[in-house]
């Protein structure tokens, strides 16, 4: 026995017309999104984990399988604070992502779509992480598998870095990555998110950071009275390798703009300052107000009677 | 019944110490090389809030880029609240919190509660995690004691926060689309204290105490009085101590109309008050009466019970003898009770 061989379903010219259809039906009724490949930074390979960038992103068409809402939780309050489930269901064509992988000038190589890449969905603004591809629907219905469903949920961020080059996608990098604001006066020209800058310190050591944002807080009001303004830098790095913040009494240097001159860093927000730029990207964060309001309740004036560690200064 | 409104903000306070030993934990990202690629200040906050302030917080504005959380982030809350036995006192004692030149304020001994606090850290990456629970876990010993001020300065308490045990969860097993949640749990154990009312109160100034071996009637009484009167519990001053006897001393008396003669310590007694008392001289018609248990009366009789002599007193005078006793005195700060643990 065996199947009938005169109603043979492996017929390649009938395959590929229901590849063209499906095709033509996620062109007619999905989304342009991007495909966001991850790129490995640093591996851990005791705790089987991996440091992770995303440094392009890749338009392509995909159909939204969930048409009424996003599935998942959607928006809780727990002990963390605010969070967002929202599940969604991407479907690709397995050809047009076969395309993108073909293409000469795109870095990606990957044979299907992998699991931690992202989806950015412009329609919502959503960052997607696939946690799942399921290849098998529709299951070999003319003996082949022409989509990819990817499985997703809200992407959580935990500082990667984005350098995709599209805007929309590197925002969330400048909006929600680890900050710091600095305070900067005497300069004409502005930053734009995206600028480079750098500090050099005595020793030959260089901190560099990407603006995130430009807030004037004062124009010129002449010489005495220089425009100021706070600069919230994502990406800081240290020439140096080391770990630590850019200085007061320095000088930035806009690396974008050589004629952008003259700012100099006069203040560096701690966490005795104005709770809103000390993790300007974590708004429901109360480590500055504690810091405040315990000041007033600790004694520091005390000695270690009890024999505690001494927490070194940060 | 209690009625008297008071708000020390004592577990608020102490939910603001507790963060602030928190508050400057940063995670950092490292290549391969050990250079640093970003540096995170870890998130902290109290995780119990009204839901709509979270919600118009942290999406201020509904068309921002959607995420479905920033990590690694650490929040902390009370779990348990238990009345702590081992620091019990009497009751009614009181401690002073300052003093005027006429009151000082005071306030009842506080009573100690043992309050639980839960840490919990929440990372993306077991190494996120890690690298904060080391930079939490070997300050505590197992407990860290921070001095605070109580009642906005008035005294200081050690304050300690023990840590009583440490969990974690990590559920990566499962279907690939159920979230992975890397949660460690801290929980630890501090002591608060909560004062009552603070209540205003005139100083004494003046103590008069009666001593007494058995009868009813004081031996002598004793008056403790300060001066300067307006001297303050800081200030120096003296306490002038004056012992007097319930009874006189002696008496004078003046007789007229006697039936006989007394004579030098004979037992005499007056018929009115019935005073007795001994005669120690005699001068004239004036006898001068010792061990008196009370007072003459001008008027009455006095009778000899040896003599059975009989005379009026004319005119009577009373001597008391007290005894006066002056101790300087100087502040003792050092006698305060140091209530910390």
């Amino acid at each position: 026995m065996g199947t009938n061989v005169y109603f043979s379903p492996k017929v390649r010219t009938e395959q590929n017309l229901y590849e063209d259809l499906i095709i033509e039906a996620l062109r007619l009724y999905g989304q342009d999104v991007y495909y966001i490949p991850r790129e490995t930074v640093t591996p851990d390979e005791i705790l089987n984990e991996e440091y992770s960038k995303y440094a392009s992103a890749y338009s392509v068409e995909m159909y939204i399988a969930n048409t009424e809402s996003f599935e998942g939780d959607g928006n809780l309050l727990s002990k963390f604070g605010l969070e967002i489930r929202d599940q969604a269901t991407f479907v690709v064509a397995r050809r047009r992502f076969q395309q993108l992988v073909t293409i000469d000038e795109n870095s990606i190589r990957e044979e299907r779509p992998r699991e931690g890449d992202l989806i950015y969905l412009p329609l919502s603004k959503s960052l997607f992480e696939i946690k799942f591809v399921e290849h098998e629907k529709p299951f070999y219905q003319l003996s082949n598998l022409p989509t990819y469903e990817l499985q997703c949920e809200l992407f959580e961020y935990s500082a990667e870095k984005f350098d995709t080059g599209v805007n929309a996608v590197d925002r969330f990098e400048h909006i929600y990555g680890p900050q710091s604001v600095i305070q900067i006066t005497g300069g004409t020209y502005g930053f734009k998110p995206g600028d480079r800058i750098v500090q050099q310190l005595t020793g030959g050591v260089n901190i560099t950071g990407k603006v995130a944002n430009f807030v004037e807080t004062r124009k010129a009001l002449g010489p005495t009275l220089p425009r100021q303004a706070n600069l919230y830098v994502t990406d800081i790095q240290v020439s140096n390798g080391s770990s630590r913040d850019f200085a007061v009494g320095g000088t930035v240097i806009d690396l974008t703009n050589v004629a952008n001159t003259n700012w100099s860093i006069t203040k560096v927000y701690g966490l005795n300052n104005d709770s809103n730029l000390y993790i300007p990207q974590e708004p429901l964060a109360q480590n500055e107000i504690f810091e405040t309001k315990a000041s007033d309740i600790i004694d520091f004036s005390e000695s270690n009677p009890f024999g505690d560690p001494i927490v070194p200064p940060s | 019944m209690f009625g008297t409104h008071f708000y020390h903000e004592h577990i608020k306070r102490a939910v603001a110490v507790f963060g602030t030993l928190f508050n400057n934990i940063k995670v950092i990202k490292k290549d391969s090389t050990g250079k640093a690629l970003s540096t995170i200040k870890v998130p902290l906050a109290y995780g119990p809030r009204q839901k709509f302030l979270a919600r118009i917080t942290d999406e201020k504005y509904l068309n921002d880029p959607k995420l479905a959380i920033r990590l690694p982030r650490m929040s902390f809350e009370l779990i348990s609240i238990l009345y702590d036995q081992s620091t019990k006192l009497q009751k009614g004692l009181t401690r002073t919190i300052s003093s005027g030149a006429n009151s000082r304020s005071s306030v009842l001994y506080p009573v100690g509660y043992r309050i639980g606090i839960q840490l919990n850290v929440m990372a993306k990456n077991q190494d996120d995690a890690l690298q904060i629970l080391e930079q939490i876990l070997p300050f505590f010993q197992p407990d860290y004691t921070v001095t605070v001020k109580e009642l906005d300065g008035a005294f200081k308490t050690d304050m300690p926060f023990v840590l009583e045990s440490v969990s974690m969860a990590d559920d990566y097993e499962g279907d690939f689309n159920t979230r992975r949640a890397i949660i460690y749990t801290l929980e630890f154990e501090t002591r608060v204290r909560f004062y009552g009312p603070v209540f205003d109160r005139s100083i004494i100034r003046q103590t008069e105490t009666n001593f007494a071996s058995s009868s009813p009637i004081p031996d002598y009484t004793q008056i403790l009085t300060v001066s300067p009167a307006n001297a303050g519990p800081d200030d120096n001053y003296t306490i002038v101590v004056q012992h007097i006897e319930p009874y006189p001393d002696s008496a004078v008396a003046v007789l007229t109309n006697a039936d006989g003669n007394f004579t030098v310590g004979e037992t005499v007694y007056g018929s009115i008050s019935g005073t007795t008392g001994v005669i120690q001289s005699i001068n004239g018609n004036t006898v001068t009466i010792i061990r008196l248990d009370g007072s003459f009366s001008q008027g009455e009789q006095l009778i000899g019970e040896t003599s059975e002599t009989t005379a009026t007193i004319s005119s009577v005078e009373h001597t008391i003898d007290a005894i006066i006793d002056t101790i300087p005195y100087e502040p003792r700060p050092d006698l305060e009770y140091d209530l910390r643990t």
